[in-house]
């Protein structure tokens, strides 16, 4: 203490001596090229007394005699020390978007990028802070080569589907850790309920500095057995040197629904019912005769019912955003401060999503050898939703809002005359509950599942995340080039999921007993992951050339949930709509669960360099983790590289060097792992509590555990150059990589009659690989006073194979919902759909042709009213049913070959432009919901069912309609005929900026202002007849990508803001 | 130094944090290390066939509505509309789920067994048996009604020749290829038979508290075991056995009752065996409650009220049944769709597994198929069922035929929506009538009876399909 107090007094005064005498220096700031560099920072060194250039570059600043030097930084350039000498200084800042000289965060440190030896993908914030999503990640598509970020519909906060280099997990998650600020987080979907919140959504984008994907072993081993899918660190903003600056953006706009499906208006729709009960020619109806017209028109207050149901269901909705933030740094202290709100409706209506976030980061240098650093963020982030149908598990749900805007007859109104919801018995309870349907108008026939508007108005569901993630942290400078370092994080976050179903039409009611209509869940969560880490750093040199960098490190890590929830039924106060509210039944508790665990880990690394020229890289992590049995809880990982920089070769001069200014090739490999499969207590054979009746308490088997489960293997190759052209103004990376997966873990199916809960027991026994290539290149193609033009341009490309499952599990079958739609075996490609094959429509008979596994044309009528001979040969002898286990076959791959992403940036003069595209090609997307919009069932049709057969010699690929088929269109087993190809190129970003000249912004007194317009998903050019190829009914799910059915379509965005700095 | 002495102590104390208890499980070692737990182990097997995939609904619902006195009217295939088209598919969700709660049942039976046997100290060992025979129970029960959907051809169709389904006896608590071919139909029959007669010997003649007890109506007794046994004998044409099995439980004369035991006997109000569970009629019944109902989509009430409503060219049309009758008043409506009020609770509706009607009935149809002419017992036994819902009926069958079809005819109105009608039908190896548009499916088709899950076949080597 009494050192501490010493030292303050000598900094004191010191200080006070500083003031004594002062002369003024003049100089100007400007770059590489000798453009201006206005808002430059002139700080003194040591003090924090500084000032800023003007918009010429030219500055002013009165020092002490004493001073010596003066750094001058600015955002996009190296920091600079000049000494002081005379009055005049004019100094060249460096351009620091040469990005072989950007240092790069990894884990647990730092690198330059021109030592690197490892894949790492950067994404600056500054790219993405203006794009309007709700959680950073939505933002990534198509920013790093080899990381596929794909939207899975437009329902707000839910998270994307995320996959580096390929899916490296079968049963367990393919998204990569996410760490920020160096402890990892919370990332999914959270929400017990039908309203998604992406945990990920507490994070502003706007406070992101940047994101780095570890892509090969070399720089992910470090995160041993959780490195598998990569590592996306995320580092937040600090201040930078300079005065304090304030930044305030705004953005509002609207969001768009678009390629909506188009169905038949209600004259259509009774036209194609009723033909299709001509051709089935049965009774269906009790007392009417077969083929009878049971579709009729109706008319309410002298006005044709003709209900376009997904002006129901979709909107056009309107967002804000606000974003203030305050940061600033001197020599000692760096800080950042900020504050975000946001509110954003979806394009279906009752969908919205809100945040209200604080974030504090602050880094200080006590002393020489002592800094301290914390970083607080809270964050409350709030959806509420339909019941979408669009979430993982949920395409089937009747209320499901996707479906319900196509299904649902248009000749019936969602009001009735008297102006009252248009359901069956609304003021009749048990033909209310009985029926639970939307009323029929005129027809004498189901007309659809519920009112879509009836349930829109009078159910709420909503999901609230709180959450707090807290860092402190404390570096002790020990020696030269020798740091420890501690860190302490706690990430914290409290989740709220209420889901409110009224007690007259939907999901609420129960089939019979009126007295339990009407219901209210609410689950609580509680989550908590606690991180300790401690690492020791040791930069040294030997010699000149020989550059060591050795780190070594402990981390330990507590993950924890405690959720529980309660359900009430039978509301018997129709104003009440809420938990709290009237019922009579207090039902079983909902969404139990209690688990834990925890990880304990060891890790280090070796960093070298010869010259800048010989670089190599190790790094080894032993990790304990709890979920596995005794004498296998330990895993070591390890991984490396190899770097030879050529261009600093003696032989690379000339010519040569002129042109490709650097060149350096790169190798690596190393083992990683995977435990996201294994669940917390996934070794363990258990046996669960429930009840029998009222008093008999149970205990039944739950769960076959297997004591030998380990974490999945996955053996990263990383083969690659990177070159510089024409003074690093063409930055090219090509990378090939491989990566071999075994130990996967496989819910390996037993004989359903084995009678094992789930029929299923973990095992590691898959294998696959992902192999391919990367290529990334950067370049300044344009770099003039008054414009600029930069492009990047990525592609991947991604073969996965799946070389082996386990001992007598020849396939695991994927499952949509209630429907079998793809497949996973050895030899293909993971997920591949897995369909009946059809071969278009018999032109004679309209009948829907299928091909059996023998290869024989099968043709289905469902107009036999004998269900054996509905199935014919050719020759019309009766044929076996088409059966999709037996005659199904593999249709095609659901997983992208080829992706990547296509970035210009425009800048002339005060206006900037700039567009971001996504693309995708070499899978096929299995359009399910073209089976629901064919569904001849009382389901409404899709327009193209105009071009139905309906005459001997009709051409067409749409069969016959007849009356309640549902196998002809693929709505009972998929077929082929759904299946298209998945390519597109998507506009996934266009924004046109305007800066405010400087000689104005001086006169208001403002550093900055810029305003913008923006679009999200402008456009896409592809074939897919459906909303969208990028689409995923089934979330991340390894087994079930590429699946549309009856999911929602992604947004339009349209935005305008503004970017306001002082 | 303060910093690594910091580090040493928390590194070394959490070195136990990489053994997390369970906080709402139990090991499975764990399981059978004391009476009270050995006897939830017990009662799990009873939830298992309560399960609303199993005899808790839905597999109940699936042999009725495969007759012909329901017609489906949302088109749903998720409830049971390929069940009633007879279209369903060895993939179908319905053909899986069946198979798979039945045979997880049939785990915990044989888990159970073998927990029991392995602490045979820690209980009595009438006790023991006593468990052993309920899970026993259980068990047969859960064979008879997997033997039906999936046996290649019913028992009474080639006695019992055709392939059944594989039979387990042992547990089953980690992975394994555990390959095993079907049993004949008839292998399972003796297997079921040689579990209910375990069962009689063993099981308690009476729970405490009463014959009308909620144990006693939830929890097989040695009458519940008779009563099956006369059901698995009419399968298998033993008519005699079902005459020896009926007379235990059943008194020479009107009116007619269990003597020992339970006192089994017709509850006078019809209606009130679906509303007050605790009957002596109810011979073993599956308990429901709100907390802890069939499950969405699950319950009977919502087949009998939305997704299905009764053919009004089924028994509905049948003239003797004439609308005097009380269980005809359970039919809502008085036009087309004709919803049956039977089960009317999503949640708390108990589900009838066999009701002492059955077992009248049962032995009414081996008495007249085991003699020529008017059987005057059965008659009486016949007439008893009857005139309990309609005083002012009394069936007159002229010949031995008739009085046989009076019997089916009393069975498809008596225990309409209680899953008996594909029972019936199958038993007599007889076509499933046309109904609404569908034609009849002839007993030598492939629709009359399910076909083998596809997972099965898959993971199971020697499995083979029906075809």
């Amino acid at each position: 203490m009494r050192k501490f107090l010493t030292l303050f007094l000598g900094v004191l005064l010191t200080a006070s001596q500083l003031i004594a005498q002062t002369k003024t220096v003049t100089g100007k700031v400007t770059d590489e090229k000798g453009n201006p560099v206005p808002n430059a920072s002139v700080m003194i060194k040591g003090t924090t007394k500084g000032t800023t250039s003007s918009s010429d570059g030219s500055f002013s600043i009165s020092v002490p005699e004493t001073a010596k030097t003066l750094v001058v930084s600015s955002i996009n350039f190296t920091s600079q020390d000049v000494s002081i000498k005379g009055s005049s200084i004019n100094v060249s800042l460096q351009s620091s978007s040469s990005s072989l000289e950007e240092v790069v965060v990894v884990g647990y440190g730092t690198q330059k990028k021109k030592d690197l030896i490892s894949s790492i993908a950067t994404i600056k914030g500054d790219n993405i802070k203006e794009i309007p999503v709700q959680s950073f990640d939505q933002a990534l598509s198509g920013k790093a080569a080899g990381v596929n970020v794909s939207l899975p519909n437009g329902v707000l906060n839910n998270p994307p589907v995320i996959r580096v280099r390929g899916a490296n997990s079968i049963s367990g998650s393919t998204q990569p850790l996410i760490v920020i600020d160096g402890v990892p987080t919370f990332q999914g979907d959270f929400s017990t309920n039908a309203s998604a919140n992406n945990a990920l959504g507490s994070l502003n984008p706007g406070d992101i500095e940047d994101i780095q994907i570890l892509k090969d072993a070399a720089a992910s081993a470090i995160y041993g057995s959780r490195a598998a899918n990569g590592v996306m660190l995320i580092t937040t903003k600090k201040g930078k040197l300079g005065k304090p600056k304030i930044q305030y953006d705004f953005s509002t706009g609207f969001t768009k629904p678009f390629n909506i499906f188009e169905v038949l208006n209600a004259e259509q729709y009774v036209t194609v019912k009723n033909e299709a009960l001509r051709n089935l020619n049965q009774v269906v109806v009790t007392g009417q005769p077969a083929g009878a017209p049971l579709f009729f028109l109706d008319t309410i207050n002298g006005k044709q019912v003709n209900t376009n149901w997904a002006d129901e269901v979709y909107q056009t909705g309107i967002s804000q955003s606000h974003n203030l933030s305050i940061s600033g740094a001197n020599e000692s202290t760096k800080y950042y401060f900020s504050a975000n709100y946001t509110k954003q409706d979806g394009i279906l209506q009752t969908n919205s999503f809100d945040r209200k976030q604080i974030r504090m980061n602050v880094e200080t240098k006590a002393t020489d050898w002592l800094k301290f650093g914390g970083n607080f963020n809270y964050s409350r982030g709030t959806t509420f939703s339909p019941s979408t149908g669009s979430l993982p598990g949920s395409a089937f749900n009747t209320a499901g809002s996707a479906r319900l805007a196509f299904v649902t007859a248009p000749n019936v109104s969602p009001f009735a005359a008297n102006g009252r919801y248009n359901i069956i018995g609304i003021d009749n309870p048990a033909q209310r509950n009985s029926f639970n349907q939307i009323g029929r108008n005129r027809n004498l026939i189901n007309s659809g599942f519920v009112n879509p508007v009836m349930v829109r108005d009078l159910n709420i569901i909503s999901s609230q995340i709180n959450q707090i993630t807290a860092n402190i942290s404390a570096e002790f400078k020990l020696a030269k080039g020798l740091t420890f370092r501690s860190q302490y994080g706690v990430n914290y976050q409290l989740v709220d999921d209420r889901t409110f179903w009224n007690p007259l039409h939907g999901d609420g009611i129960q089939t019979i007993s009126t007295a339990d209509d009407g219901s209210a869940f609410n689950v609580y969560g509680k989550y908590d992951i606690t991180n300790f880490q401690n690492i020791l750093t040791y930069d040294f040199k030997l010699g000149f050339d020989h550059n060591f960098n050795v780190l070594v490190g402990h981390e330990e890590q507590s993950s924890k949930t405690d959720r529980y929830g309660a359900k009430r039924s039978g509301l018997f106060n129709t104003f009440n709509n809420e938990y709290q509210g009237s019922f009579t039944v207090n039902d079983n508790p909902v969404s139990n669960t209690i688990t834990e665990n925890y990880l304990l880990s060891y890790f280090g690394r070796l960093s070298y360099n010869y010259k800048g020229k010989y670089s190599l890289s190790a790094n080894i992590r032993r990790d304990g983790y709890s979920a596995f049995a005794d004498g296998g809880k330990y895993g070591t990982f390890a991984g490396g590289g190899i770097g030879w920089t050529l261009s600093e070769e003696k032989f690379w001069t000339g010519g040569l060097s002129r042109v490709i200014n650097t060149f350096k090739l790169r190798a690596s490999y190393g083992q990683v792992g995977s435990i996201s499969s294994v669940g917390n207590f996934g070794s363990l054979s258990l046996v669960n509590p429930f009840q029998y009746g009222l008093g008999y308490p149970t205990l039944s088997f739950s769960q076959a555990g297997n004591k030998n489960l380990k974490w999945e293997n996955s053996k990263k190759l990383d083969l690659g150059v990177n070159f510089g052209i024409l003074r690093d103004k063409i930055n090219v990376e090509f990378t090939y990589y491989n990566t071999d997966l075994s130990d996967l873990i496989i819910n390996v199916p037993q004989a359903p009659s084995l009678g094992i809960p789930g029929n299923t027991v973990q095992l590691n026994a898959g294998a696959a690989y992902n192999r391919g290539i990367e290529l990334n290149i950067n370049a300044s193609i344009i770099e003039k006073k008054n414009f600029s033009w930069n492009a990047s341009f990525n592609l991947a490309t991604q073969e996965n194979k799946v070389t082996s499952l386990a001992d007598g599990v020849p396939e695991i079958i994927g499952i949509t919902g209630l429907e079998r739609t793809n497949i996973t075996r050895p030899g293909i490609s993971l997920g591949s759909f897995f369909l009946a094959k059809t071969n278009g429509v018999d032109a004679a008979t309209g009948r829907r042709i299928f091909v059996n596994a023998s290869g024989a044309e099968v043709l289905f009528d469902f107009s036999n009213p004998t269900a054996a001979q509905r199935w014919r040969f050719r020759d019309g002898t009766v044929a076996p049913a088409i059966d999709l286990g037996r005659d199904g076959y593999v249709a095609g791959n659901s997983l992208p070959t080829v992706y990547g992403g296509f970035s210009n940036t425009f800048k002339y003069k005060e206006i900037d432009f700039s567009f971001d595209m996504y693309y995708s090609f070499g899978n096929s997307v299995y359009f399910g919901s073209r089976a629901g919009l064919l569904d001849q069932r009382f389901w409404n049709n899709s327009t193209i069912a105009l071009n139905r057969w309906q005459k001997t010699g009709d051409v067409t690929d749409i069969p016959r309609v007849v009356f309640n088929d549902n196998i002809s269109n693929g709505s009972s087993f998929p077929i082929d005929a759904n299946l298209y190809s998945g390519n597109f190129i998507k506009m996934r970003n266009v924004s046109l900026g305007y800066n405010l000249p400087v000689g104005v912004l001086k006169k208001v007194k403002i550093s900055g202002l810029r305003f913008y317009a923006q679009a999200f998903n402008l456009f896409t050019i592809t074939n897919y007849p459906g909303a969208d190829p990028e689409i995923s009914s089934n979330g991340a799910d390894a087994l079930t990508p590429g699946v549309d059915r009856n999911t929602i379509g992604q947004a339009r965005s349209f935005n305008f803001g503004l970017n306001l700095t002082f | 130094m303060f910093l690594t002495i910091v580090t040493i102590t928390v590194v070394s104390c959490n070195k136990d944090s990489l053994q997390p208890t369970l906080q709402t499980s139990l090991l499975y070692a764990d399981a059978f290390n004391s009476p009270s737990v050995i006897q939830q182990g017990v009662f799990g097997v009873y939830s298992g066939l309560k399960n609303g995939n199993f005899l808790g609904g839905r597999a109940i619902v699936y042999n009725d509505v495969r007759g012909e006195d329901w017609l489906n009217i949302t088109g749903n295939g998720v409830t049971a509309l390929g069940v009633w088209n007879y279209s369903i598919t060895s993939s179908d969700n319905q053909v899986e789920n069946t198979w798979t709660v039945g045979y997880n049942t049939i785990n915990r039976a044989n888990i159970v067994l073998a927990g029991i046997d392995a602490n045979s100290s820690l209980i009595p060992s009438t006790l023991a048996n006593q468990y052993k025979a309920e899970v026993r129970f259980c068990r047969a029960l859960t064979n008879f009604y997997l033997v039906n959907f999936y046996g290649r051809r019913p028992f009474n169709a080639d006695a019992g020749a055709s392939p059944g389904i594989p039979l387990r006896f042992t547990p089953n608590i980690e992975s394994s290829i555990g390959a095993l071919s079907r049993g004949t139909v008839a292998q399972v029959y003796t297997s079921i038979l040689d579990d209910l007669n375990f069962a009689e010997t063993n099981l308690p003649i009476l729970y405490p508290g009463g014959s009308a007890s909620d144990s006693n109506v939830v929890r097989a007794h040695r009458n519940a075991a008779i009563a099956l046994k006369t059901r698995v004998y009419l399968h298998m044409n033993r008519f005699n056995d079902v005459i020896t099995e009926a007379n235990k439980i059943v008194s020479t004369i009107a009116p007619f009752q269990a003597n020992s035991g339970v006192t089994h006997r017709l509850n006078p109000a019809f209606t009130d065996v679906f509303r007050l569970y605790n009957l002596t009629e109810s011979i073993f019944s599956l308990p429901m409650s709100n907390t802890n109902p069939p499950g969405t989509q699950n319950g009977l009430s919502l087949y009998h009220n939305a997704e299905f409503a009764l053919n009004p060219n089924g028994i509905l049309a049948t003239a003797s049944w004439p609308t005097t009758d009380s269980r005809r008043a359970l039919v809502v409506n008085n036009a087309a769709p004709f919803r049956y009020s039977k089960f009317n609770d999503d949640l708390n509706n108990s589900v009838p597994i066999i009701r002492y009607s059955e077992v009248l009935l049962n032995l009414a149809e081996a008495l007249a198929k085991t003699t020529t002419g008017v059987d005057s017992r059965a008659l009486a036994l016949l007439n008893a069922v009857r005139q309990r819902s309609d005083a002012g009926f009394t069936w007159v069958p002229a010949t031995n035929a008739d009085l046989i079809n009076a019997i089916l005819t009393e069975r498809r109105i008596e225990f309409l929506g209680e899953g008996l009608r594909s029972l019936d039908i199958q038993r007599q190896n007889i076509a499933y009538p046309a109904k609404g548009s569908l034609s009849a499916v002839q007993p030598t088709t492939l629709p009359y009876v399910w076909p083998i899950p596809a997972s099965e076949l898959l993971y199971n080597s020697l499995m083979t399909p029906n075809n």
